[in-house]
């Protein structure tokens, strides 16, 4: 688009050339700097730019500023004036908090194969019921799984609905799936799915769905959850993945059991006022 | 022999005439700058611009309702959500006399951090009329006596009463292309911004589409003198402002005088509005 526009000013003929021609040799530049800006997330600031927004979201992130303010500008502002910087550098993350909560979310779900303890958890499960029906210790190890994915959000539980009020938000919610998509995936993965069927293909859509559900279900519930060590979470999770199992008998239709979650997640946050 | 000596004699000379010719010629040149479309002496162009505003002063934001057909509300109303000014920003408001881009502040601080919010701002212009249109809006906007707004005279391009690293935030908005400096004012803003503080510039832009070029350059020539004839009765001074806008660097060529200042630029550094008619700039002092 930029180039046709570019090739239709210099058809303009040369009086036009002359006047701008110190526009037309710096022309390259800017097409080189847009590549770059087109990039996506917050690395798309440019280099120096996204140094600085990088390394606010990461002290507001790891230095409390989030636990205190959450997910929000003044978080962002707290942890400039903590770096010694006026509370304005805030303004370089562009995309403000929301860019706190996904990248909160993605790192969340990267710590999940890093987690020494959680392996040690899934191989004590899989040594449990090596003589067990294989299903069996598959829900058991997805669950535990999911769990520890929830701990993760636990110290941050009284202000994670702020961070899914802005990823609920029409501009933020395609990365918030595709964020979503890929927890489930690595959820799978770790719990150590390795379908190889001929409908694999199939199964695997649906089953990313379905989990995909169930942990948006659960987190939700989680951030209104007074319960010790955040049992009611975990018994609300164990009932999500019976339901699961008992739509998969009830119909093979995986799909519609998914769109089923999907609903009742939906129905949740609008409760909750953050769907409107 | 001696015509060997007489030849490199002469030859000496040449050169040092020729050398002499060219600094006299850099000499003039650096004198030399642009007062929209005309080459006046450097000197002169503060006291060009000066009287251009003294002319319109009084008419000015009538006339840029006039002129932009009240886009550059918006315009404005868009660089206070782009600043995301937080509850005790200190703003320096350079060649803002007539308090747009104050006032817009304060009424932003005002709604989203209530009455308690400790933001001020200061409006600083080198035109004494246009402050004089700025305090008197103060009175009639309720601002006057809150301690949150003060007007003073002084040069963007020397900010002699702004100390060093002393405000948060720094804006500019359709003043900088009327310096004759704008590398110097662009560096004075670093050296009084906090660090970490935001160098904000809204100023007009070049139109990159050939179809909007067309038409938007047919407008200034063609109808914003005449609109200036009849409104503010000075044709003038309104085609020296249309002049003066294409005159200004383009938008990368800013980005970079921005850049070259020291600022950190965020992405490529500025953000067009209308088709280029007008951009955001923002560098960080970081």
């Amino acid at each position: 688009m930029f180039v046709r526009t570019r090739q239709a000013m210099v058809g303009l003929g040369k009086r036009v050339l002359m006047r701008r021609r110190g526009y037309v040799t710096a022309a390259p530049d800017v097409r080189a700097i847009r590549i770059t800006a087109g990039a996506g997330g917050e690395g798309a600031e440019g280099a120096e730019g996204g140094d600085l927004a990088r390394l606010l979201i990461r002290t507001a992130l790891d230095d409390g500023h989030v636990t205190a303010h959450g997910f929000t500008w003044t978080a962002l502002r707290s942890a400039s004036t903590a770096r010694g910087l006026s509370a304005m550098a805030a303004s370089a993350v562009a995309r403000g908090p929301v860019a706190l909560a996904e990248q909160f979310v993605v790192e969340a779900t990267a710590r999940l194969s890093a987690d020494a303890a959680l392996a040690a958890e899934l191989a004590q499960l899989q040594h449990q019921h090596q003589h067990q029906h294989q299903h069996r210790g598959m829900t058991a190890r997805v669950r535990t799984v999911v769990a520890r994915r929830l701990a993760y959000v636990q110290p941050l539980a009284h202000v994670w609905p702020g961070a899914l009020a802005l990823m609920a938000q029409p501009a933020h919610a395609p990365a918030a799936v595709a964020n979503l998509a890929a927890l489930a995936d690595e959820m799978w993965h770790v719990a150590g799915d390795r379908d190889a069927r001929a409908d694999a293909a199939c199964a695997w859509y649906s089953k990313r769905g379905l989990l995909a559900a169930v942990y948006a279900a659960t987190e939700l519930f989680m951030t209104t959850d007074k319960s010790p060590a955040f049992v009611d979470s975990l018994a609300f999770l164990d009932r999500r993945l019976q339901d699961l199992a008992s739509a998969a008998r009830a119909s093979n239709d995986l799909s519609a059991a998914a769109v089923f979650g999907f609903k009742s997640a939906k129905g949740l946050l609008a409760s909750r006022g953050l769907l409107k | 022999m001696i015509r060997r000596a007489f030849a490199n004699a002469q030859r000496r000379f040449t050169t040092a005439a020729t050398a002499a010719a060219q600094t006299q010629n850099a000499k003039t040149q650096e004198q030399l700058t642009h007062f929209g479309y005309k080459t006046v002496r450097e000197e002169d162009k503060e006291q060009l611009v000066g009287s251009v505003f003294r002319n319109v002063a009084s008419k000015y934001d009538v006339m840029n309702d006039f002129m932009s057909g009240g886009v550059h509300r918006l315009w404005k109303d868009h660089l206070i959500q782009t600043l995301n000014p937080g509850p005790n920003v200190k703003l320096l408001d350079v060649a803002g006399g007539t308090g747009d881009i104050a006032f817009r502040f304060l009424d932003y601080c005002k709604k989203v951090y209530g009455a308690n919010n400790t933001a001020s701002v200061t409006v600083v212009d080198i035109n004494p009329a246009m402050l004089e249109v700025g305090k008197e809006r103060s009175k009639r906007f309720g601002f006057a006596d809150s301690g949150k707004i003060f007007f003073q005279e002084g040069n963007a391009e020397n900010l002699v009463n702004i100390e060093d690293a002393s405000v948060d935030a720094y804006t500019i908005a359709f003043g900088i292309r009327n310096c004759t400096h704008v590398d110097r004012v662009v560096s004075e803003a670093y050296r009084v911004l906090k660090p970490g503080g935001r160098f904000t510039v809204l100023e007009f832009g070049q139109v990159e589409n050939p179809l909007v070029k067309g038409i938007y350059d047919l407008y200034s020539f063609q109808v914003i003198p005449r609109i200036g004839q009849i409104v503010a009765g000075d044709a003038e001074s309104y085609q020296y402002l249309v002049e003066s806008i294409r005159k200004f660097p383009p938008q990368p060529k800013f980005a970079a005088m921005i850049k070259n200042a020291g600022f950190t630029l965020v992405g490529q550094g500025w953000e067009d509005l209308t088709f280029g008619v007008a951009a955001i700039h923002t560098g960080f002092k970081v």
